[in-house]
Parts: structure tokens; sequence; C-alpha cells
């Protein structure tokens, strides 16, 4: 036998516990629980947006008006003392397997700054060596001797001639937000 | 005298007791019932048979809530009585909410060898794994017969939230009466 199409589920609606038909009658229960749900919501949101108003601009803005990601809280910067390597620019850590012939020694200046300001200052011995395939005039690689207060002594830092065609070590060169290559500083 | 001493005395055969259970849930009984008929008479003429539908079935029925029981009564009585008012009538309106449950079923045929009471129970098993505000959507809509506005009105809802949350509860239901067996 086939019941009516609705028939059927309208009676077995009808036997749904009493439990929760009656729960289902509660007229002011809810609703109050409800408006007192939406009003600590609100009263939440607006605090937050307080919150973000005030700290917002702070954060944006270091002391001196300068947006904080051009000048980090603290960096520690190096660059090649004199010599042909002066101008280049440090990048990222390169593959020991990529390394060359060794080129030569060479000194480098290190230290941590803050805000622009010099904090501390190192010098620290390094040698000079070559990257496969890639030629001296375009990028090299250099590896400390002294070991700095955020360099190692164990890795191949790539040093590049911010003046030539850096493609074929592109992947080497450090960014920073705005696009433009860096002098591999390691922020803190 | 609480409900159970009420069902006593429909037990006892005592006539008192259908007039203190008219007495008592006539207000709510009449509400379900106007939202399916819109004259008061009939709705009045549907809480009577409610009442008399009660006195023949307690005893042997003894419900453990009376509120319910003669809510389920009257809810058949004012369908019925909605037929008989239309059955004449080829271009008679629906009853909204039923209309929507056979949306439900779409083109499926339900086996009626499944009992009644067996799918009330599944059903209940199921609304229970739904959000408590939607359920009592759905029940509002289907059992009491609320129109949309009425359960706006009493939560506070926007018309298209309570749409969304009856078609989603339609929508899983139809799944699991799928997946239960129910359609053949």
């Amino acid at each position: 036998m086939m019941y009516e199409r609705s028939d059927l589920l309208r009676r077995a609606l009808g036997g749904v516990d009493a439990e929760l038909i009656e729960a289902a009658d509660e007229r002011t229960a809810r609703p109050a629980r409800l408006l007192r749900q939406r009003w600590a919501a609100a009263a939440a949101a607006f605090v937050l947006l307080l919150g973000a108003a005030w700290a917002l601009p702070r954060f944006l803005t270091s002391p001196r008006g300068v947006p904080v990601e051009t000048a980090p809280e603290r960096e520690y910067r190096w660059r090649v003392e004199g010599g042909r390597f002066a101008s280049y620019v440090p990048g990222r850590v390169i593959e020991e397997a990529r390394v060359g012939e060794r080129l030569g020694a060479v000194t480098v200046t290190a230290g941590w700054t803050a805000r622009g300001e010099s904090e501390s200052v190192e010098r620290l011995r390094a040698e000079v060596c070559a990257i496969r395939g890639v030629g001296a005039d375009v990028a090299v690689c250099v590896r400390f001797l002294d070991p700095g207060d955020a360099l190692t002594t164990t890795h191949y830092y790539t040093l590049l001639n911010p003046a030539a065609d850096t493609t074929p070590v592109q992947e080497y060169r450090i960014r920073r937000e705005s696009g433009e290559a860096s002098d591999g500083s390691v922020e803190e | 005298m609480n409900d159970e001493d009420l069902i006593g005395r429909f037990h006892a055969r005592d006539e008192t007791a259908v007039r203190e259970a008219g007495a008592r849930y006539a207000a709510y009984c009449l509400a379900i019932a106007r939202n399916v008929l819109p004259d008061r008479r009939d709705a009045e003429e549907c809480l009577s048979d409610a009442l008399l539908a009660a006195w023949n079935s307690i005893p042997p029925a003894r419900p453990a809530n009376l509120k319910t029981y003669l809510g389920k009564l009257i809810r058949d009585a004012a369908v019925d009585r909605w037929r008989k008012n239309h059955a004449a009538k080829r271009d008679a309106p629906a009853i909204v909410p039923l209309e929507e449950l056979e949306e439900l079923l779409g083109e499926e045929e339900i086996d009626a060898a499944l009992e009644e009471a067996e799918l009330s129970r599944r059903i209940s098993a199921f609304l229970r794994t739904r959000r408590e505000a939607e359920r009592n959507v759905f029940l509002r809509r289907y059992w009491y017969y609320d129109s949309i506005e009425q359960i706006c009105a009493r939560w506070g809802y926007k018309k298209s939230r309570v749409t969304m949350m009856l078609k989603r509860t339609r929508d899983a239901l139809a799944e699991f009466l799928k997946k239960e067996g129910y359609f053949l």
C-alpha cells in the first residue's frame, strides 16, 4: 500500500518526541539569549575597532614617522672593505656544489644597526670564491673565516654586482617588500 | 492537579477530565488549528474533535506529555477538516507547509510497510542532530504549521534566514530518509 505522498511524513512528524515539540514552543527564553549574544558580539566588535584605531597608526609608523617596512627595527649589515667587490651587495647562501675556485681574501665590515644607526661594528676575515658558470663580474661568494654575530664560517654567502645583469643568480638576490634588492642584511 | 493526575482521570473515565484538558490547553490547540483553518468556528470544532479523540484513545494510551498529545490530535483534526472543506473544490489552495513536505519527497513513493511510529522515532533522532535553532524553526513550520512571518516574529529572524534554515533541514531530511531506505 502506498500512502498519499506527504501523508505518512506529516503523520510521522506528528509523532516527533514531545520534548522537541515543547522546546520549539518556547517563546521568551531564546530571543533573550539571542539578544544577549548579539549585544555581546557588537560590544566585542566595538572594542576591537577602538583598539585597532589606536594601535594601527603606531604600528605603521616608526617614532620618526618612517614606515616600518623600509626601516626595520634592528638589522645586521655587512660589506666587503675596499677592492673590486666593495660595491657588491650580499645575497643568499649558495649551495657548496656551486662554489668554484678561490679568488682571494677580503676583509668584511659587519655589524648591527637599529633604526638606521650603527649599534656595533666587527671586522671579519673572509675568502672570496667564484660561482661555477657565473663570471666574477656578476657575482661571487664569500666564506667567513672569523665567526660574525649573525654569520657562520661554514656557509658560502653570495655577493652580487648590482651594476651587472644578475639573471643567472637571480634566485640568490634578497628582495625587500618594495621589490628592490637589499644589501643582504639580516633583520631582527 | 498536574497532567499525570488528569490522565489518571481519563483512565478512570471521569468526564470532567475532558473539560479540564480543554480549559488547560484550548489556547495552545486553537493556535495550531488556526494555522491551518482561517475560520475560528472550524478551529473550535477541531478542538472538540481532538478532545473526543483524546477521550477515545486514553485509555489505552497513557501519553507522557498531554499537551503535545493534544497538539498532535488537533493538527490531524485540522488537516482532516481542511480536506473536508476543500474536497469539492478543484482550485482549492494547498496547506503551504504540507506542499513543502511534498517537495521534500520529490517523485519518490514512501513504503507504508514501514511503521509510522518507527519513522517518527527516526525523524526525532535526525532532528536531534540538527542545530537547536534550525530544529525549532523546522518544527514550528511543519508541526505547528506556523507561517514564515510567525516564525520571524517569534525569534526575530529575517525571512530569508528562516527560508534558508527550512530548506537546509528539508534537504538534509530528504537525504536522511533516502539513506534510511524510506523511499522506494
